[in-house]
């Protein structure tokens, strides 16, 4: 058969478009469950978190010794209303633990909170970062600004199904102040700041503290938990240290310790009609049956193998190669595994280069100043970083409270700028250069010091520094020390140290700045001393309230960046990760101040589709390939 | 292979007035006709020869790295005047007419006199040194390799040129074990020779202490030095050398016991000559051929070793570059930048094998039974 050479070309022309029309196309496999919820999913809207707190007056308590004016809030629903209950989830711990005990001897360990679900008496909007009611459904201020006075929801049961009443608050604090529990720290706090516990009745107790302060300063200090006085019998055993090392002790929390296989996996069980979906804002959260961890050592790397494994269910990406390599993971290519992106503000420390004032080059305002242009933390940012961690400019972050901005979020650091920095090296009488290129004074002293860092893949993120600071005639030495760095720092034996502290709900800066602290085994890590800086810290420690101690806070926060004392680095404003596409989230992740939306049990947002796990399974076994998802929530995004 | 025989057997010849060249030239050393056999049977193997070739003029080459990976300009005329900047002090870019006070960038210098018609610049092959970060607009490293850029071997994961972190890399590693092996030896064979020529007291005091001083965890000392020093090249080989010499002890031990009761070592000492006399001319020179062979062999070893160390982090200060810092990154990167690897496996490869292949050679060119004239 003759065939023409045009017709000919036709056919394979058809062939081929024939052929390359899907790919063209894009059409992407889906399946009912998975194109239900999705669809849901678009219709969704971010709710208003906001529950500010307004008196009660139809609360009446007979029988206390004064007046009271009740408050109490009324958070609205959570969690999204697309959400399933049942369903395993499954995770991993780096190490298994080494006690069930929440206290006394090896408690603090990093899944001291899987056994420590409590719900807290009351608990503050991580949205708003307004106190909402727990364990507690009112709150009141004694006269004396020291007493707080809960009254108790008498629906709060121990997962074993004991209700929780006033005994459990008067053991709690009996329990704390035992020598028995080995844990001198508690013992302090429940002996020194928390002086008091008086019970009315079943359900009120008083709380005191040692001194009067502030009201959102004294329910942050006077709310502690309750802790099941029947399940030890009604008093601290003796031998608790070694009689419960390995049981977990009831809680009022969604979770409770069903199994263990000691030094593998650890299994909680949703606790059975849980009393806190009482309140909206715990609606459609906790909706996980089981939770299973099981212990992978080996790193990240290893980790990385079980999820893509599909083994566990959620992966961290926060470090931006990791998240630029997950673009290439066949699994999210296909879209069997999604991602979450979710911007919030976390609550930021002391954090960069922390400059020791006791180091002789240091002690030298000018040498500090010119720290802040010699080093180019945004060109690390925009490239080792990927230009997604934000810059940070200040020793604070994220410490709003009782409805106050502690920070002065304002301050700026300079841009790098060798010029610049060489006009205050100049000053500090370093402007002659070495062969090397490095500045030296006329006593041919070098531009030159150690910085201290332990984290071994922060070796190219502190190279691009060094690289950058021979600019400005600086001389940056990388020093790595993986273990015992923080004896070197305590210790003062250092010169500069790239490091961070977490910090609480404000500023504590009287452990790092006062000269009292200006010696070995205290927090000063600058060795610093300032009369004037005294002042202002010892200001801050009197001051009850908080709107004056914001003042303060940010005072102080004015005269560190005056001083040139740290060169902030970054802060990592998002959580995000790859789930497997049957962990289901609500379309707008989490809240403004909120890092654990994805975890099960402080958060809770998530749950388990069992019909996507089988569609989903069935289309990877197939090779089918859904849309890659990827949930972005930019709401809390620095501009 | 037929080995020269003939040569060994050869007396040199009688009455060669006036005296042979060495003598004239007043040389008392003279190759001995074994070593020269030797030295030929050597060179006539020609995969250890080769190999013993290449490795030289890497090492060689390696040296004088500067002129051919360097950031620096080997040449740069400004102004009429020439300047060699390459093993010079620091030219601050002002210097140049540039407008900043740190090192002038050679490579923007070239475009820059190319066009104010200062001068001229001549750059090395590859202008880059092992330290700084080539970041490319919209583009985040690795980045492959591009000729264009000049970056043959790509770049790692913040835009150091891989050549010449491997490069500079290998020379790290080849002087260290170089450095390492020579004074462990040095050290090794004058102790356990003295060790088998005295015997006694001094030879079991030190056995005892080898044993214990062998036992002693040397990762762990690394790590604690490593912390309470500077971790410096000279500091490494110190480590390095303390805890290696013990090991070499123990062969030259051995073959001294086995020669000190030969009868020549006897006539010597009848001869009334001393233990240093009998020990560097007599013993050191026949047990000479345990040494040399296990010494290529103990340089891959200690590149390994360097190598591994560098590798689980507890080696030289970060940024020097290194192998196992490139071993290491390469594995971590190897789907985003498998170049990496490539290359670091490649030259690791090549240079331990080359290293075996000159060890191998040797021991073919000592072996006593291609020499010996008892049979």
């Amino acid at each position: 058969m003759k065939v023409s050479r045009i017709a000919k070309a036709t056919l394979i022309a058809l062939v081929a478009l024939f052929l390359l029309a899907p790919l063209a196309a894009q059409t992407y496999y889906t399946s009912k469950a998975v194109a239900a919820d999705e669809k849901a999913l678009l219709a969704e809207k971010r709710p208003d978190f906001s529950s500010p707190a307004f008196v009660d007056k139809s609360v009446k308590v007979a029988g206390l010794p004064e007046t009271l004016t009740w408050y109490t809030s009324k958070p609205p629903v959570m969690g999204s209303k697309r959400a399933k209950a049942g369903g395993v989830w499954s995770g991993y711990m780096a190490e298994y633990p080494t006690t069930f005990r929440t206290v006394g001897p090896n408690s603090n360990h990093a899944y001291r909170s899987l056994f420590l679900t409590n719900v807290g008496t009351i608990n503050i909007n991580s949205e708003t970062k307004e106190w909402i009611p727990g364990e507690a459904t009112h709150w009141a201020f004694g006269a004396d600004g020291k007493t707080v006075y809960y009254k108790l929801n008498p629906k709060v049961k121990w997962s074993d199904g004991a209700p929780v009443t006033s005994k459990d608050y008067l053991f709690m604090l009996e329990f704390m102040r035992s020598p028995h529990i080995q844990a001198p720290w508690y013992n302090n706090y429940y002996t020194e700041t928390i002086t008091d516990i008086k019970a009315y009745g079943d359900y009120v107790i008083a709380v005191t503290a040692n001194v009067a302060m502030d009201k959102d300063d004294l329910l942050y200090n006077t709310s502690v938990g309750p802790r099941p006085a029947h399940f030890y019998g009604g008093k601290v055993p003796a031998d608790f240290v070694e009689a419960y090392q390995w049981k977990a002790e009831p809680v009022t929390g969604p979770y409770k310790l069903l199994d263990y296989v000691k030094g593998e996996t650890l299994t909680f069980q949703k606790v059975k009609g849980w009393w806190g979906h009482e309140y909206d804002y715990n609606k459609y959260r906790y909706n996980a049956e089981f939770l299973e961890y099981q212990v992978i050592t080996g790193g990240n790397e290893i980790v990385k193998k079980y999820f893509y494994d599909g083994q566990i269910d959620q992966f961290f990406q926060i470090i931006p190669t990791e998240w630029a390599a997950g673009e290439s993971a066949e699994a999210i290519k296909k879209g069997w595994i999604d991602r979450q992106y979710h911007f919030y503000v976390p609550l930021t420390g002391v954090s960069g280069i922390i400059m020791n004032t006791a180091f002789p080059l240091f002690a030298d305002k000018n040498v500090r100043w010119g720290m802040y242009y010699a080093v180019n933390i945004q060109k690390m940012i925009d490239t080792e970083l990927r230009g997604e961690y934000a810059r940070y400019h200040n020793i604070g972050l994220a410490h709003v409270f009782g409805g106050i901005k502690f920070n002065a979020e304002d301050l700026r650091k300079p841009d790098f700028d060798p010029k610049k920095a060489g006009e205050f090296f100049d000053k500090a009488g370093y402007s002659l250069f070495d062969s090397d290129g490095i500045r030296k004074n006329a006593a041919g002293q070098r531009l030159s010091f150690e910085l201290l860092y332990s984290s071994p893949n922060h070796t190219a993120r502190l190279s691009i520094l060094r690289e950058e600071a021979k600019k400005a005639g600086l001389d940056m030495q990388l020093k790595l020390q993986q273990t015992g760095i923080f004896t070197s720092i305590l210790e003062k034996n250092f010169q500069a140290w790239w490091g961070a502290m977490s910090t609480g709900l404000y500023g504590s800066y009287w452990q790092y700045f006062h000269s009292e602290n200006a010696k070995p085994q205290t927090n000063n890590f600058w060795s610093y001393a300032n009369p004037e800086m005294d002042k202002l810290l010892d200001a801050f420690e009197a001051e009850p309230s908080l709107a004056k101690k914001a003042e303060l806070q940010q005072k102080i926060e004015r005269m560190v960046h005056e001083e040139a004392l740290v060169v902030p680095n970054y802060y990592v404003p998002f959580t995000r990760l790859a789930s497997w596409k049957w962990v289901r989230y609500p379309a707008w992740l989490g809240q403004q101040f909120d890092d654990s939306w994805s975890d099960p049990i402080n958060g809770g947002y998530f749950w388990i589709d069992e019909a996507i796990r089988k569609e989903v399974l069935a289309a990877k076994k197939s090779g089918q390939a859904y849309k890659p998802l990827l949930i972005k929530d930019e709401t809390f995004k620095a501009k | 292979m037929k080995a020269p025989l003939g040569l060994f057997r050869k007396r040199p010849p009688a009455g060669d007035a006036p005296g042979r060249a060495d003598d004239r030239a007043g040389f008392r050393i003279r190759v001995d006709p074994l070593t020269k056999a030797r030295i030929k049977r050597f060179t006539q193997i020609k995969r250890g020869y080769w190999s013993f070739i290449a490795i030289a003029s890497l090492l060689a080459l390696s040296l004088v790295a500067e002129l051919f990976v360097n950031s620096r300009a080997l040449v740069v005329s400004y102004e009429g005047k020439l300047y060699f900047p390459t093993y010079a002090r620091v030219f601050l870019g002002e210097e140049f007419g540039l407008d900043y006070k740190y090192e002038t960038d050679y490579r923007v210098l070239k475009d820059v006199l190319k066009e104010n018609g200062k001068g001229w610049v001549i750059l090395p092959p590859v202008p880059w040194n092992a330290y700084e970060q080539d970041f490319i607009e919209g583009e985040y490293p690795p980045n492959p390799p591009s000729v264009e850029r000049r970056h043959f071997l790509g770049t790692d994961i913040i835009g150091r040129d891989v050549l010449a972190r491997l490069l500079y890399g290998f020379r790290t590693a080849i002087l260290f074990s170089l450095l390492y092996v020579g004074a462990t030896f040095l050290i090794g064979t004058v102790i356990g020779a003295l060790m088998g020529y005295w015997g006694g007291p001094f030879d079991m005091v030190f056995q005892r202490l080898i044993e214990i001083w062998e036992r002693i965890p040397f990762l762990y000392v690394v790590m604690i030095l490593g912390a309470i020093f500077k971790p410096n090249f000279l500091l490494f080989v110190g480590i390095f050398v303390i805890f290696g010499w013990s090991g070499r002890t123990w062969s030259v031990r051995a073959m001294t016991y086995r020669e000190r009761e030969r009868d020549y070592i006897l006539a010597a000492r009848a001869m009334g000559a001393s233990t240093l006399r009998i020990i560097g001319v007599h013993i050191v020179p026949n047990v000479l051929v345990v040494i040399l062979t296990s010494l290529p062999f103990a340089v891959s070893g200690a590149i390994s070793s360097l190598t591994a160390l560098d590798y689980l982090g507890f080696g030289l200060r970060a940024p020097t570059p290194s192998w196992g810092e490139l071993l290491s990154m390469g594995i971590a990167q190897y789907e985003a930048a498998p170049w990496i690897l490539a290359s670091i496996v490649t030259a690791m490869t090549f240079v331990l094998v080359t290293i075996a292949f000159v060890g191998e050679g040797l021991r073919d060119a000592f072996d006593p039974r291609k020499h010996t004239v008892y049979r």
